[in-house]
């Protein structure tokens, strides 16, 4: 989230796209009430009308996995009103605060749903230099704050979404022409500069083959409309997992170590290497390039692993980290490929169940008995723990040794838990653990000793483990992780106040540079409860501690024009005070005594939001791609996919003619992800006893399915059996003059537990987004037929 | 479904045993002395229905064991509670007119007058109590948020008169059933039950059991009106409730038992006996078994009336 | 000053937190359910089972409400209760679970279908509005876990201020023209007030709900008028004795 979730409580229109709020994160409804109760405008983009459009203004069914189309539509509609009626809109954020007049390479190209610079064997953009600004001889880009120059990002914009008018959008999206407009236009009323625009997304926006160009989508939106760091704007991602904010920061992905610095790779032999790569350079002197701080943090936290071990000598210990080949995928589904092929013979799923949630779910399965041995931590006994025995395989015939060892529940262990606006919430335990359970710190810790102890004598790279810091004795102290992870001056032995004084030359250790200033000499930060708001927009700053240094709204200087004053002074987030020369309001993002002469996106390095984002795997602009599998071709161009994702298992594509119908899956408010955690209990079992399938009424007329009848669900990769809820809450679309259908899919049953049912991912595929490769779960085919 | 067997064989049984008594005594109060056997069989005979009842009832609560606290509230209010008192007062009134029975028929000079009194007395009293418990049974469902049973207010009439022809139903069978074995053909039945411990016969006059079939069948016809008039008003009642229940009970889940059971078995069954029997008089050969027929016929209908009713209610 | 819920259905996003704070608060157990084609379960409310919500599809509309006990002030299942073992603690409607029989009246009595017959204890269980809580200083359970605060709870008068402002604004910029409050006339004012976006009965909830006992006395009336009227038509008019005729045992004989 660029805003947090009280923040929601002060925009005025809500775009909920992409996400099921109301049911998978009731408590944003809290926000969402108080911004209706104000008088805010509601609106719900779903291929399904769930509790969330229930509670909406305005409903707009959408056909999975065609958002760019829809925002496509948006994004030229914006563009156009913005040249008819400037005076609605924030010109002045739009000039100032993003690229919108910078010059782009008059080499970039696009066409036929291609950008220029691609390497079709390949299937990637191999050549991307030219998706870059104009730079004039001190190095600085062009710039032509009149628009008018055909190759500055305004105009390069509008002709790529010119393209996309209300007859082509309604075609592929299947949402009709005028609700689109209704939509459009409530949302562009937001470009005013005293109204605030908000947009709530979630996995109906990322999981698909053009996730991250959805979200990229929403940034352009935001930064035409100026809804970018201000209070009731931003674009926030409404995290999943309770503290999964938390785990991604300390690197849960594969592209990056804590706080966000990328992964060391193989062309980066040297810590100088590494250090250069991530050290961006700027010569605009209005531009604060944060980036280019990131080598202190990188030393900084191998000061946090290696200690005394780390020294100017040995490059800080940089040698003893492990590095990803260049270029390489090291995600969910390339793990299972390689557990598959026998590459990978130990699996550790800790806090995970990919049995039932990774996508593809025979073929995970089936893969996890080429394993030699599988330890899963978890409360429960989970299906990825018994996958061994799961129905219909003969457990003498699998080799795979299974380890189960108990897991302490939140509630059973002190700590932190990072919320998706970025607050990090100390917690302490509430309830002993039942049985031998034990809390996840104290079995990595004491797995860490093991390995320790067995390294001693000699491994591969075995320094890289036997001389970390690892002092954290038989009952490790949460408290002391916290500590490490905020860093040490190890000069006096005191906490870091922040990260603003972190240094590259081993005097300061910081196990996460974004969590610097979590907890500090006045102590843990993160345990701070108190409820008064010190502002007049719900900033809680005394509430837990929230990185980066307790900054509750990001891009923040993005709020104020260029005397920093707020656009909007009814919701003021940060002011200039120049006789003071400081800032009021919330912590000002990056370089306090710098005035509003600086350029707000300070971890760019040109220091201004990109609606050209040249950033991306798969192009600068969003372009409307269809799902790997789709009933329809694509009506923009003849590249019916997203030209980069990469195909793992070409011949399990279903096509329209066996699987005529778009399989969706989702979530319901009653269950929780994999399930062991809400089928194990029985209050919530009542509540949702079994396996659905939802279908509309046409569909079920068209099949002779009656509400409650048992159906079976197929897809080129399986099938699954549940129990069918017609309704008149999933309506037909017309696409290109077809109808389509949409057969939806809780994930949420599997084998194990109280209550057992089938696997919606039985049917999912090996295909995710082309720069993340998250699976695409939202668009597949399938067939229905009753059971 | 809170109130299922139990409860609709207890309102039968309790409408039978006040119906029967209701019957009897009229009888005998309009038709004279001689009918007098005839009301002390019903006397005794109700006395165990009631008992029957009152044991299904308590059986039924949630909590037998605590029935006493029943006893604790005199709620005019509850019919509940109400028909807790009644069903207790007809019992003990019941049990008591029997022991007087008893008395009278070993007679001894001190206590005969004034017991003769005191047995008028109770007689009339239970015939006041046997109107309030035939009453309650309807009432008792009619006071309650059930569309079927609270929309009109012609349950309790549609209860009392189903009491009633249940009432002579079990009189007549029983008096026929029991006196068939013993005689045959002669001026007056005999029937040979016994007064609880003594051993005279009570005699019953023929002409009375045809007459009381008779009064069954206009008392069939008087529910079958309540019956129309309480589909009437459930059809046009402008509560939606109402009409959906009339809809559940005339042609949803109850609509075979509500047709077969009620309207058949209670009513055009029994009537079509009445009015095919080649006469009333108990000699003729044929009606003795169209009575019987049309008596049995009145107590399983009556029976299918109130599972219908009290099922019909809850669905 | 009595205290009241308001529950807001406009607000209510049917993540029925509440159905599960009640059961954990009050330690009910949960009940076997099926998966019959909807989002509701179980299918009504239950002896362990005391808020419940409802869903009902519309097109473009889905609608959900809140089920529980309304704590009238005119309670039909205290009156028809026949061992006073329900009674008015205060605005709360309570069922003593020490006293009550489990006849099952009070169930048949309730305009709202919310008592229930439990068949371990044996008695009818239903919403106790936490009692324990509320007399502590605390909300009901339900209402401290409501997510967008759909359901409230404080002093009656206040509640239905905000209920009639909210009821304002729902006709006025929202377009719902016939939301109404719900419950503050019905049977003496209940304790759980409604703002509902459409007619109580699109909710399920009855128009005009009725004390159970309203008509006692007539259906007594009634009752024993027809055990008149059966007295005079069949018995009076066929038995009554003819003039020359004696009550001798024996006078009958021959029949007609
Ligand atoms: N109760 C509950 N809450 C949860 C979870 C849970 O399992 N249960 N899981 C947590 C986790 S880990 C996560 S990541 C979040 C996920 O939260 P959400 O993203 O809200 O979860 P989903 O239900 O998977 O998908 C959201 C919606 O996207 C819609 N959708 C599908 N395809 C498209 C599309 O192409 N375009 C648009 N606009 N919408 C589409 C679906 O119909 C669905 O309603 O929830 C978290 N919260
Ligand atoms: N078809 C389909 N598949 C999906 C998705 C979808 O939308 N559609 N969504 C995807 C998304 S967004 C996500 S996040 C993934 C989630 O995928 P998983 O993370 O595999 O799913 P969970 O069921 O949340 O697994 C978490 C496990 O952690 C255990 N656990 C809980 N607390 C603790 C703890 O404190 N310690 C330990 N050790 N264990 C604990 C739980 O019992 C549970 O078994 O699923 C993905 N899969
Ligand atoms: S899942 Fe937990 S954090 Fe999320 S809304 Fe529910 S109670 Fe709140
Ligand atoms: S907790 Fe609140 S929002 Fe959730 S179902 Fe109950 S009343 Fe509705
Ligand atoms: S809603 Fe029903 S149970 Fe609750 S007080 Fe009113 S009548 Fe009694
Ligand atoms: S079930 Fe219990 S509370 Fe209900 S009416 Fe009977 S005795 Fe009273
Ligand atoms: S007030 Fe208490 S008992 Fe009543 S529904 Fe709410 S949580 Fe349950
Ligand atoms: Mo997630």
């Amino acid at each position: 989230m660029t805003n947090h979730w009280t923040d929601i409580g002060n925009a005025d229109v809500i775009l909920i796209m992409g996400s099921n709020a109301a049911e998978n994160h009731p408590i944003s409804f809290h926000w969402v009430t108080e911004a209706m109760e104000k008088g805010a405008v509601l609106i719900h983009v779903d291929p399904r009308f769930t509790r969330t459009s229930a509670k909406a203004n305005i409903y707009a069914p959408i056909r999975s996995g065609t958002d760019i189309a829809f925002l496509g539509g948006m994004i030229k509609y914006i563009i156009e009103d913005i040249e008819k009626t400037p005076q609605s809109y924030n010109v002045e954020y739009l000039r100032e605060y993003t690229n919108a007049g910078w010059l782009i390479n008059a080499n970039y190209s696009f066409s036929d749903g291609i950008f220029n610079g691609y390497d079709a064997a390949a299937r990637s953009y191999k050549d991307k230099s030219s998706w870059q600004y104009q730079l004039d001889d001190k190095g600085i880009p062009k710039q032509d704050k009149t628009f008018a120059d055909p190759n500055c990002v305004f105009q390069l914009l509008k002709k790529h979404y010119s393209r996309y008018d209300m007859d082509i959008v309604s075609r592929v999206a299947g949402t009709s022409k005028e609700r689109l407009l209704k939509v459009y236009q409530t949302f562009a009323s937001t470009g005013k500069a005293d109204r605030a625009g908000t947009i709530m997304y979630a996995m109906g926006t990322t999981q698909h083959t053009v996730g991250s160009q959805n979200v990229r989508a929403y940034s352009v939106i935001q930064l035409l409309l100026a809804n970018v760091g201000i209070a009731g704007g931003g674009i926030n991602a409404l995290r999943g997992e309770s503290n999964v904010q938390g785990a991604t920061d300390h690197a849960l992905l594969f592209q990056y170590i804590p706080g966000y610095l990328p992964v060391q790779n193989t062309a980066q032999p040297t810590l100088a290497k590494y250090l250069e790569a991530i050290t961006p350079k700027s010569n605009d002197p209005r531009s604060g390039n944060w980036k280019q701080h990131q080598p202190k943090y990188m030393v900084s936290m191998l000061k946090a692993w290696y200690g005394d071990a780390a020294n100017n000598d040995n490059e800080f210990g940089y040698q003893y980290l492990p590095k990803i080949q260049a270029g390489g995928n090291y995600s969910f589904i390339a793990l299972f490929e390689a557990i598959d092929k026998g590459t990978i013979k130990g699996l550790l799923a800790w806090g995970q169940n990919p049995a039932v949630s990774g996508p593809n779910s025979n073929a995970e399965r089936e893969a996890l008995e080429k394993l030699d041995w599988l330890v899963a931590v978890d409360l429960w006994e989970t299906e990825t723990a018994a996958f061994w025995k799961r129905p219909g395989v003969d457990p003498k015939a699998i080799g795979t040794e299974v380890f189960l060892l108990p897991a302490c529940a939140s509630y059973e262990k002190e700590g932190s838990v990072t919320n998706s606006g970025r607050w990090a919430q100390w917690r302490y335990k509430a309830i002993e653990p039942p049985g031998e359970a034990e809390d996840d710190l104290w079995i990595a810790v004491h797995l860490m000793d093991k390995l320790r102890a067995l390294y001693a004598t000699g491994g591969p790279n075995a320094d890289a483990i036997t001389r970390l810091t690892w002092d954290y004795g038989e009952h490790p102290d949460p408290n002391k992780i916290a500590k490490e992870i905020n860093g040490y001056d190890l000069t006096t032995g005191k906490l870091m106040a922040n990260f603003l004084t972190l240094k590259n030359n081993g005097d300061t250790s910081c196990g996460n540079w974004l969590f610097s200033g979590s907890y500090t000499e006045s102590g843990n930060m993160m345990a701070r409860r108190d409820p008064k708001d010190n502002s007049t927009i719900g900033l809680y700053s005394n509430w837990a501690w929230c990185w980066p240094v307790n900054r509750r709204i990001i891009y923040n200087r993005a709020s104020v024009d260029s005397n920093g004053n707020p656009f909007d002074p009814k919701r003021p987030v940060v002011k200039w005070d120049a006789a003071n020369k400081k800032w009021i309001g919330d912590v000002i993002d990056g370089f306090g005594t710098r005035g509003p002469d600086l350029y707000p996106f300070i971890m760019l390095p040109e220091g201004v939001g990109r609606l050209f984002g040249m950033g991306m795997a798969d192009g600068p602009f969003p372009e409307h791609y269809e799902p790997w599998e789709t009933p329809v071709k694509n009506a923009f161009s003849k590249t019916d996919l997203n030209p980069v994702v990469k195909i793992w298992r070409p011949q399990e594509q279903g096509t329209p003619d066996k699987y005529p119908y778009i399989g969706t899956t989702y979530r319901v408010s009653e269950h929780w992800q994999g399930g062991a955690m809400t089928r194990n209990l029985p209050w919530l079992v009542e509540l949702m006893p079994g396996m659905f399938v939802e279908i509309g009424e046409e569909l079920a007329n068209e099949k002779g399915i009656m509400n409650g009848d048992t159906v079976v669900v197929e897809s080129a990769r399986g099938f699954v059996k549940g129990t069918a809820i017609v309704t008149s809450r999933l309506v037909p679309l017309r696409v290109n003059g077809q109808v389509v259908h949409h057969v939806g899919l809780p994930w949420h049953w599997g084998y194990a537990g109280l209550s057992t049912g089938d696997s919606a991912n039985l049917l999912t595929s090996y295909i995710g987004d082309a720069n993340t490769t998250i699976p695409e779960y939202k668009a597949f085919l399938v067939n229905i037929k009753k059971a | 479904m809170a109130w299922s067997a139990p409860i609709y064989v207890y309102l039968w049984l309790a409408g039978m045993a006040g119906g029967s008594y209701f019957a009897a005594f009229l009888v005998e109060r309009f038709a004279g002395a001689n009918n007098r056997g005839l009301s002390r069989l019903a006397t005794q005979m109700g006395v165990f229905p009631a008992l029957a009842g009152v044991f299904l009832l308590i059986i039924d609560l949630g909590n037998p064991t605590r029935f006493w606290h029943l006893l604790t509230q005199f709620d005019v209010f509850s019919a509940m509670s109400m028909g807790t008192w009644i069903l207790l007062a007809w019992v003990m009134i019941a049990i008591t007119m029997s022991i007087l029975y008893w008395t009278e028929a070993h007679p001894s000079e001190s206590t005969t007058r004034l017991m003769q009194g005191i047995s008028v007395g109770l007689g009339w009293l239970e015939l006041a109590l046997s109107v309030l418990l035939l009453t309650y049974t309807g009432v008792l469902l009619a006071t309650s948020n059930r569309a079927l049973w609270a929309s009109s207010v012609l349950l309790p009439p549609l209860f009392v008169a189903s009491a009633v022809s249940t009432g002579i139903a079990i009189l007549v069978t029983y008096v026929l059933v029991v006196a068939q074995l013993t005689v045959t053909h002669r001026a007056e039945y005999k029937v040979p039950i016994r007064q609880l411990t003594g051993s005279t016969e009570w005699l019953i006059p023929m002409r009375t059991i045809g007459r009381l079939w008779e009064a069954e069948a206009i008392v069939i016809m008087l529910e079958l009106i309540v019956l129309i008039g309480l589909v009437t008003w459930l059809g046009v009642s402008p509560l939606a409730g109402a009409r959906e229940a009339l809809n559940e009970l005339a042609f949803g889940t109850l609509a075979v038992p509500f047709w077969v059971g009620v309207v058949l078995l209670a009513s055009i069954i029994p009537l079509s006996f009445d009015v095919l029997s080649p006469g009333k008089e108990l000699e003729r050969k044929g009606v003795l078994t169209a009575i019987l027929s049309s008596s049995s016929c009145v107590l399983a209908g009556a029976l299918f009336l109130r599972a219908v009713i009290v099922v019909g209610g809850q669905l | 000053m009595p205290k009241a819920r308001l529950i807001d259905v406009s607000k209510c996003i049917a993540c029925r937190a509440c159905q599960v704070a009640c059961k954990q608060w009050n330690n009910l157990e949960a009940m076997p359910t099926e998966q019959s084609g909807t989002y509701e379960n179980p299918p009504q409310l239950t002896a362990s089972t005391w808020i419940k919500v409802e869903f009902r599809e519309r097109p473009n509309e889905w609608l959900f409400r809140a089920h529980t006990c309304m704590h009238c002030t005119d309670a039909g299942c205290e009156q028809v209760c026949p061992t006073g073992a329900i009674s008015h603690r205060g605005e709360v409607v309570y069922i003593d679970q020490d006293w009550c029989v489990g006849c099952g009246y009070c169930v048949q009595a309730c305009p709202f279908q919310v008592p229930h017959k439990d068949e371990v204890s044996g008695t009818a269980r239903k919403c106790t509005f936490c009692i324990d809580r509320i007399t502590n200083g605390q909300q009901p359970a339900c209402v401290k876990t409501c997510p967008p605060n759909a359901i409230q709870f404080g002093e009656r008068d206040d509640l239905l201020n905000t209920a009639q402002q909210r009821v304002q604004t729902l006709v006025m910029n929202y377009g719902y023209r016939s939301a109404q409050v719900y419950g503050e006339k019905e049977l003496g004012g209940l304790h759980t007030l409604y703002v509902l976006t459409d007619s109580p009965a699109v909710f399920g909830l009855p128009e005009e709900p009725k004390v159970a006992t309203t008509l006692v006395g007539t259906q007594w009336l009634s009752g024993v008028v027809a055990a008149g009227v059966i007295a005079i038509l069949p018995f009076w008019l066929l038995f009554r004795r003819r003039n020359n005729q004696n009550h001798e045992v024996n006078s009958g004989t021959g029949g007609r």
